[in-house]
């Protein structure tokens, strides 16, 4: 400590020290709990719905697809590639082919096919 | 205690962070200025558990009108403004308490329960004598001399003409340095 006139510009140590003892606050922790405490309940209510609109919308549009996909799969039936007995060609008969002892000439078949 | 952000995260920047809603940054401000803010509103305020709520008030108080803070500035000298209005708010409020009385005691030279009596007792004597000082000064010596904000910050958190913010640190350092002297240099002895 030294004698300071009123135009001193730096922080007397000593005061310093003996100011900080003084004026002890102990925990910090604790105290800046409570702060975080206190800002979450005084959060406005527009921005709570707002932190939980984020991921809300999110899951919905997920529901909303998820059901559109079923949805779809059950009003819709997936139509069969080819109808039952519904011969490939016209005037192809399978029956005649398979009752031939004889195997079918390719050539035959596929020029039969082709000038169609 | 919380995990602290990397020092390089600067306070203007964390403000910004916390005013866009990053309870971590305005958390990360909080741990920072928690021990400053506290000593602050116990310098204005009499009862510890007071002065802490007064300190939460202002805490609370920053973190609503974090918009307002210009990020151009140092965020202590503008949040310890808030603390400290805070403070006096709470002190109007309510009634003064009155201050525990006491008795200048000459310090005995012995050891042991008596020493560790007269130490209290200078202690006290320090802490009555801040006490006595005008509201303004005792904030003044106590953001200038502990907190080392510079007369121009402590003028602007106080409100104040730098030119008074001098005069008020000159008249504390003078009042409080008899029971200073006294304290110091029993602790002195006791080392």
């Amino acid at each position: 400590m030294t004698v300071h006139s009123p135009f001193d510009h730096a922080p007397d140590p000593a005061f310093g020290e003996a100011l900080r003892e003084v004026l002890e606050v102990g925990d910090d922790a604790a105290f800046v709990r409570a702060v975080l405490e206190r800002t979450r309940v005084a959060e406005p209510w527009w921005e709570v719905l707002g932190d939980w609109a984020r991921p809300g919308v999110a899951a919905a549009l997920l529901a909303v697809a998820a059901g559109a996909f079923l949805l779809g799969r059950l009003v819709a039936p997936t139509p069969p590639l080819l109808a039952g007995g519904e011969p490939l060609q016209a005037g192809f008969e399978v029956t005649a082919l398979l009752a031939d002892a004889a195997a079918p000439d390719v050539e035959t078949l596929l020029g039969d096919g082709l000038t169609r | 205690m919380r995990a602290m952000r990397s020092d390089r995260v600067t306070e203007a920047e964390l403000a910004v962070l916390a005013h866009a809603g990053d309870r971590e940054a305005f958390g990360e401000l909080v741990t920072r200025y928690a021990a400053q803010a506290r000593r602050v509103a116990r310098t204005i305020l009499d009862d510890a558990d007071d002065a802490d709520d007064a300190a939460q008030d202002g805490f609370l108080a920053a973190w609503r009108h974090l918009g307002r803070y210009d990020p151009a500035r140092p965020f202590g000298p503008w949040l310890l403004r808030i603390v400290a209005n805070a403070a006096a708010d709470r002190r109007r409020r309510r009634r003064v308490r009155q201050t525990e009385e006491l008795s200048p005691v000459a310090p005995s030279a012995d050891t042991g329960p008596a020493a560790e009596a007269d130490r209290r007792a200078l202690r006290a004597a320090f802490a009555a004598a801040l006490r006595e000082l005008p509201e303004r000064q005792r904030t003044a010596i106590v953001l200038f001399d502990l907190e080392g904000y510079s007369h121009a910050e402590v003028a602007s958190i106080l409100g104040i003409p730098e030119g008074t913010v001098r005069s008020d640190v000159f008249h504390a350092r003078r009042a409080l340095r008899e029971p200073l002297a006294a304290w110091r240099g029993w602790k002195e002895r006791d080392t």
